[in-house]
């Protein structure tokens, strides 16, 4: 581990792995708790056009002011990566308004894609 | 004869590499073409259109994969699992395919206007058609392909 380390929430979804940056998480919580929170609750299965595969949890993100629940699947866990681990999107996919925001391959679990927390918090709720 | 072919960027003699994708028989310059291998593992990509299969790892790099078949609505008869790397002057793309022919030395004479009736995608992105012995080949404009493909919605 070195000083340029990050770490990550490495969160399930349809098939996909997200990565979320462990600073911006306040509480992981079953959904049911998320949904009853003063918070509101991101659908990122629908946000991200993936079909949820086990019951799911929120994580809850917090920055500038907001804070909303993201719904994924379960078995969030976490990993530390170092910089050069993270890799931009291949430029064939790139989208500015998407709120994917880079990826890293992860040695036994293939692609991750890294959540752009701001983006998601400041489009809230689709 | 022979109609005019469409563009004026294919010279006599241009190696393309042909293949299998569905039912129908397409090309692609063999320059365009860095490595060919199988399919390994995949990784959905959200928010992608339905025709980009995933991300596959090719030496630590993610390599963005697109099923021709299913961009192109093309009949199958099973999976596609054979990978061509493609790279243009912008993208770098694997382009999913069932069966890869072989490289074929085509003069622009050979050439003739696509005459698809369908699919009308496969009209729209071809550059050429070409009839030889053993049946027809769709020559396609691959940089219009990977921009048509990479549009969402």
């Amino acid at each position: 581990m070195s000083e340029g380390d990050r770490l990550f929430a490495v969160a399930p979804l349809g098939g996909a792995r997200l990565l979320i940056a462990a600073a911006r998480i306040e509480e992981i919580a079953p959904d049911a708790v998320a949904q009853a929170s003063e918070w509101s609750c991101i659908d990122l299965a629908c946000t991200l056009g993936l079909e949820a595969v086990d019951a799911q949890h929120g994580v809850l993100v917090s920055g500038g002011g907001r804070a909303a629940w993201l719904l994924v699947d379960r078995g969030t866990r976490f990993t530390r990566l170092s910089a050069d681990a993270l890799q931009a999107l291949p430029a064939w996919l790139h989208d500015a308004s998407s709120p994917l925001c880079g990826l890293a391959l992860l040695s036994d679990e293939g692609f991750a894609f890294e959540l752009n927390v701001d983006q998601l918090l400041e489009t809230g709720p689709t | 004869m022979k109609d005019e072919p469409r563009g004026d960027t294919v010279s006599d003699g241009v190696p393309w590499l042909v293949f299998d994708a569905g039912t129908a028989r397409l090309g692609v310059p063999a320059s365009a073409i860095e490595e060919i291998m199988p399919l390994g593992v995949v990784t959905p990509i959200p928010l992608a259109p339905p025709a980009i299969s995933g991300l596959m790892g090719l030496r630590g790099e993610a390599l963005p994969l697109l099923d021709l078949s299913a961009f192109f609505g093309l009949d199958t008869t099973g999976p596609s699992r054979t990978v061509l790397a493609c790279r243009t002057s912008a993208y770098r793309v694997g382009l999913l395919c069932h069966r890869v022919r072989g490289i074929r030395n085509i003069a622009s004479q050979q050439h003739c206007v696509p005459r698809l009736a369908a699919p009308a995608r496969l009209r729209e992105l071809a550059q050429a058609e070409v009839e030889e012995d053993d049946g027809l080949s769709v020559l396609l404009d691959i940089h219009a392909v990977l921009e048509t493909a990479r549009v969402r919605g």
